[in-house]
């Protein structure tokens, strides 16, 4: 074992040691395409402590984006329980349950999802005009998140005068702006080439590091699984007539 | 205070992006403004008729005719009725001859216009009643006064032409106003030259005549059938143009919300393809923006409040159309009081029909919201989010 096996082995140690920040309780879910109903999830569970950095990994239609957005609040499991930072978000109400994932939940996409009609500061700005901050203080978080993902020279770009790596961090600026715990990324360098996925992945991996962010990948890349600290594998459960 | 901050900015995100859809956009803009300049023009047209018949140049009169007739045309009084109706009412009865006159207009068309042959009291019955140009008729001589808006509207009866009007020519020579109303169609001569030109003998159509304090029309009536030689029917001179006006107006209003409501038909439709034109090409926007925090209650009141403000402008660019094209116009029209002379009256835009408009066009935008709204519920958002465009 080399040093930095046992570094890493230390703070798996230290993880287990952190409480639950999101757990899943036999969480179940399905899609029906006309008579056929779709399993995705079948009374799946998993526990993420905080500050963890997850992989989920399986093969298409496994369940793999439909678990990431159970735990971000955007749908809604057919059973089973998540709870996340002590909130169980299954209970809440739809427009409480949009109100919790704006407030506690960072986004990133495989295709960015910035509005095309606003600048990188306006996008990143976004998610801050819902809580009540006074503009000079959203002009400072922004730029911190511009300067954290180093884009400051670019905030008053429009998406479309960005390339794709460039548009990926500012749409991790965007998901961090908020302070955020929890980042959720979907095939984060799905759309990038080798050496943009290398400085994205070494971003998600600062944050986690350094600012102590949950954060769950779904990815098909090996090579992004391994910027995590355990990689969960999801399976297909059999399909129903 | 959130709801109302999530609504301003998703409605300003959405306005921002205005201009990658201002097709669509204007497709609804225009439609609403069509509809409602076409709702506004034919109220328009009513209200300016109701005007006209308010004669508002008369304080307080009544109109005597031929007992059980509705109109001038139909009543005939002899010259031993009406001196026995002057001599009962005293100094304050007008006389007057009323004939249809045929006249070419302008384009060389034949109009019908009220021809009237008044008395020394005509006028003075008629308070809102002005010379504005030239002189009365004199005594003895063919001579014509013309209504302004005759004048105007139909040509060719500038001070000192003649005119061919039944078997005779008159030489116009003087112009009267009387605010817009309906007697500013009419020409006016002294009475005994129209009843020689239009071999009316010695019979008048109508006097004219104030009544005592207090009287009612019916109490004159009352009055004057007392005498067994008269049989007369008695109406206030606004009721009868009231009447009058009645059928026109309620006509003009039905096919005014009529036309307006079936094309609001159109328009709606309009704005609901505009609206789920947006939702379509505004799917990732919304999606991003529920994801951030947008709840879907905001999002769908940003969707009306747009969809909204895009009919009412079309509501104002409607009605600043017609009001700067149309408004204050003079048009012509039969008057519907059996004798078909053409009445000349105004677009009237009032300031009611203004906000009418406004109310349709808030209506048609409400309405073409609620399909798109419906549609932005069911957007698939995790699905969306996921897609490249």
């Amino acid at each position: 074992m080399t040093v930095h096996d046992t570094e890493i082995a230390i703070q798996a140690a230290d993880r287990q040691d952190r409480p639950p920040f999101v757990q899943i309780d036999r969480v179940s879910k399905t899609y029906r395409k006309g008579k056929l109903a779709v399993p995705v999830l079948d009374r799946h569970s998993m526990i993420i402590a905080q500050g963890d950095m997850v992989a989920l990994v399986g093969a298409s239609g496994c369940g793999k984006t439909t678990l990431l957005n159970l735990i971000g609040g955007v749908d809604r499991p057919d059973t089973g329980e998540i709870t996340v930072d002590k909130t169980r978000i299954t209970s809440l109400s739809d427009a409480g349950l949009t109100e919790w994932r704006g407030q506690n939940v960072g986004f990133i996409f495989q295709f960015y999802n910035l509005l095309p009609a606003l600048s990188a500061h306006a996008n990143v700005e976004l998610p801050l005009l819902l809580h009540d901050i006074p503009k000079a203080e959203r002009r400072a978080r922004v730029d911190n998140a511009l300067n954290l993902v180093g884009l400051q020279d670019r905030a008053s770009h429009r998406p479309e005068e960005l390339s794709g790596g460039q548009q990926q961090r500012v749409a991790i600026a965007r998901a961090l702006v908020t302070d955020a715990d929890l980042l959720l990324c979907d095939e984060p360098t799905g759309d990038l080439d080798q050496d943009s996925a290398t400085r994205i992945m070494e971003l998600l991996s600062m944050l986690n590091q350094e600012f102590g962010k949950t954060i769950v990948v779904v990815t098909h890349d090996p090579l992004v699984a391994e910027y995590a600290h355990r990689t969960e594998h999801l399976t297909r459960p059999e399909t129903a007539a | 205070m959130k709801t109302l901050t999530r609504i301003r900015t998703a409605l300003g995100i959405s306005l921002l992006g205005i201009g990658r859809r201002w097709w669509a956009s204007l497709n609804s803009v225009l439609g609403t403004a069509v509809v409602v300049a076409v709702m506004v023009a034919i109220l328009a047209i009513g209200a300016g008729y109701s005007e006209a018949m308010k004669m508002a140049e008369v304080d307080d009169a009544n109109m005597i005719l031929k007992g059980g007739v509705k109109s001038e045309m139909e009543s005939t009084l002899e010259g031993a009725d009406v001196r026995l109706i002057e001599s009962e009412l005293g100094s304050a009865a007008a006389s007057e001859v009323y004939v249809v006159a045929s006249i070419e207009n302008n384009r060389g068309e034949p109009v019908n216009l009220a021809l009237r042959g008044i008395s020394e009291n005509s006028t003075n019955l008629r308070p809102g009643w002005t010379l504005s140009q030239g002189r009365m008729p004199k005594e003895g001589r063919r001579e014509i006064v013309v209504g302004a808006r005759a004048q105007q509207h139909f040509g060719g009866m500038e001070l000192g032409s003649e005119l061919r009007l039944g078997s005779a020519s008159w030489t116009v020579v003087g112009v009267f106003e009387t605010g817009g109303s309906l007697t500013e169609s009419e020409i006016w001569a002294l009475a005994t030259p129209v009843q020689d030109a239009f071999n009316r003998q010695d019979s008048y159509q109508v006097v004219i005549a104030r009544p005592q304090d207090g009287e009612t029309p019916q109490d004159m009536q009352n009055r004057l059938n007392r005498d067994s030689r008269l049989s007369v029917s008695v109406t206030s001179l606004a009721d009868y143009y009231g009447e009058q006006a009645r059928a026109m107006t309620r006509f003009v209003t039905i096919m005014g919300y009529g036309i307006g409501s079936l094309m609001a038909l159109g328009a709606i439709f309009a704005a609901v393809n505009t609206g789920l034109g947006h939702i379509k090409t505004r799917a990732k926007e919304i999606a991003t923006l529920s994801i951030l925090g947008w709840t879907e209650r905001a999002l769908t009141a940003a969707l009306t409040i747009e969809t909204v403000l895009m009919t009412v402008l079309g509501g104002l660019i409607g009605v600043a159309a017609v009001h700067l094209i149309f408004d204050d116009w003079l048009i012509s029209t039969l008057f519907f009081a059996e004798d078909f002379t053409q009445i000349v009256f105004d677009f009237d835009v009032t300031a009611g029909i203004l906000w009418q408009a406004l109310a349709m066009a808030v209506i048609i935008g409400l309405l073409g919201s609620i399909g798109p709204a419906l549609q932005l519920r069911r957007l698939p958002v995790a699905r969306i989010l996921l897609q490249r465009r």
